[in-house]
């Protein structure tokens, strides 16, 4: 390592190391979307409402839960509404959302359509979707 | 490390370099000394125009429609057409693209010192099924322009603020997940300056006010980017802070930003690396840290062959230790003025990337 190689990896290191360690990130619906949806999936080529691909936009938090989950955010579930779209609430294991995430369904064979198509999101928040699903999928 | 033994190959072997835009260093230059605006990108002034048919391709006329028209002083006019094909392999799953990635015009109307400067062009598209052409229209920027000789300068309307390396690439990490991305320009006012030995620029901006208008976060807030130049002008380092507040959350960025030509080696690099807090409005105040960087060196290994490669991070939570990270290798090959073939190699993938991604995109490009 050289003295400026040294210096670089000091610059990250501190930089980092100003980061307070807290609480792990909450499995809530309005954080999931502002943390994850909204900025890996409504890109201007994607899932924005400018570009809503495959009729999917899911630019704001209300609008893509109802997309999502078959549910209106803040109402009660309702026998007649759809009882599911790309998410199972309470269960990620049979959520197409999940399968889309992890390029494998339930059984663990590849699954098409993989999303993201730019880069797959990280492990930890894939966990935290399928947590916040296996919750019950609640829109708080 | 066979590929970065490729690249080590290429870069030793070459022969001679000449001047590029993106050496911003190497002729003492800086983005506004090739494109009409101060942040780059877009309309390339007469100068730029000179250096693309001179010495950065193989030859030809770089001058507007190859220089059998030119258009009155009071108006210049420009255009960037791009297809793509892309090869891209996900998580067992292969996909093969061809797509009109960039159809814009660009028009600058004025005189030197006051001006109004607009693109539109038509959004491009990977994947069907697509919008109406119609709803395809986008002016990614639009603004009035008031610079004096000095370098000084103040303009309002459509554009990005200056900050961070301003890559063309708009997938790079730095630019993807910090608010950089396609059509995620915002509206504002910025004031600047650029000087022999440093460059400041400050920009107040607020969202679009029409949801339609493109995409990304809408925020409101501000941004500074202050460069100083040292080592005879081939070396600069910036400080850059950006403060943006929406309804759903508020983001801190901080960063710094470094440039390096070796006059020697005829090598530049670039890099830059920003940690941004991001404070959550519905989530009991929950806050998170985010980390983007770049690192990139690139060469001309002959008269309009530039080769180069990248690393790229992104880590969304950085207590959750959890990254995306990409290493890409480019070859543009400049065979006349105003063409450009461009093949960029990336391999990205999260943690040990014992699942990558794999793209491979070839653009060809055509500047008016």
């Amino acid at each position: 390592m050289t003295p400026r190689s040294n210096m670089c990896w000091l610059v990250v290191g501190l930089m980092t190391s100003c980061v307070p360690a807290g609480d792990p990130p909450p499995a809530h619906w309005h954080y999931l979307h502002a943390a994850i949806i909204q900025p890996s999936c409504a890109t201007a080529a994607c899932h924005s409402k400018l570009a809503a691909l495959a009729g999917v936009d899911l630019s704001d938090a209300e609008g893509a839960y109802l997309i999502l989950t078959g549910r209106v955010c803040g109402a009660e579930p309702r026998p007649q509404e759809a009882p599911r779209n790309f998410i199972t609430p309470g269960s990620s294991e049979y959520s197409e959302l999940m399968y889309q995430l992890r390029g494998t369904d339930s059984g663990g064979r590849p699954y098409r359509n993989v999303m993201p198509r730019d880069t797959r999101l990280p492990d930890a928040e894939i966990e935290l979707i399928a947590t916040w699903i296996d919750g019950g999928a609640p829109c708080d | 490390m066979r590929l970065t033994a490729l690249l080590v190959v290429l870069l030793v072997a070459a022969r001679s370099a000449d001047a590029y835009p993106q050496f911003q260093l190497s002729q003492s230059e800086r983005c506004s000394a090739c494109h009409l605006s101060p942040g780059g990108g877009g309309l390339l002034n007469d100068y730029g125009r000179n250096e693309a048919g001179e010495t950065l391709s193989r030859g030809g006329d770089g001058r507007f429609l190859h220089g059998i028209w030119e258009p009155p002083s009071w108006i210049r006019l420009g255009a960037d057409l791009r297809t793509a094909t892309a090869f891209k392999y996900q998580a067992r799953e292969r996909e093969l693209l061809v797509f009109p990635m960039q159809a814009d015009s660009y028009v600058r109307l004025g005189t030197d010192s006051v001006s109004f400067n607009a693109t539109l062009g038509v959004r491009g598209g990977a994947r069907d099924p697509q919008p109406p052409l119609i709803e395809r229209l986008a002016s990614r920027e639009h603004y009035l322009m008031y610079e004096r000789p000095s370098g000084t300068y103040v303009r309002a309307g459509r554009f990005f603020p200056i900050f961070g390396i301003r890559s063309q690439d708009h997938t790079a990490s730095v630019r993807r997940y910090l608010g950089f991305s396609t059509l995620e320009e915002p509206y504002g006012v910025a004031i600047g300056a650029v000087r022999t030995s440093w460059e400041g620029h400050v920009s107040a901006f607020v969202p679009r006010p029409v949801e339609t208008l493109g995409s990304g976060v809408k925020a409101k807030g501000v941004v500074a980017y202050l460069e100083r130049r040292f080592l005879e002008d081939t070396a600069a380092l910036a400080g850059q802070a950006r403060l943006a507040v929406s309804p759903d959350d508020s983001r801190v960025t901080v960063g710094v930003v470094g440039k390096r030509w070796f006059p020697a080696a005829e090598i530049m690099l670039l890099g830059e690396l920003d940690l941004q807090r991001q404070a959550f409005a519905h989530s009991g105040g929950t806050t998170r840290y985010q980390l983007a960087a770049y690192g990139g060196a690139s060469r001309f290994v002959a008269r309009g062959w530039l080769v180069g490669a990248a690393v790229h991070r992104w880590q969304p939570d950085v207590r959750l230790a959890s990254a995306r990270d990409a290493f890409e290798i480019n070859v543009q090959y400049l065979p006349r003025a105003h063409f450009e073939l461009h093949l960029l190699t990336r391999i990205g993938g999260s943690g040990d990337f014992d699942d990558p991604a794999v793209l491979s995109l070839l653009q060809l490009h055509y500047y008016l």
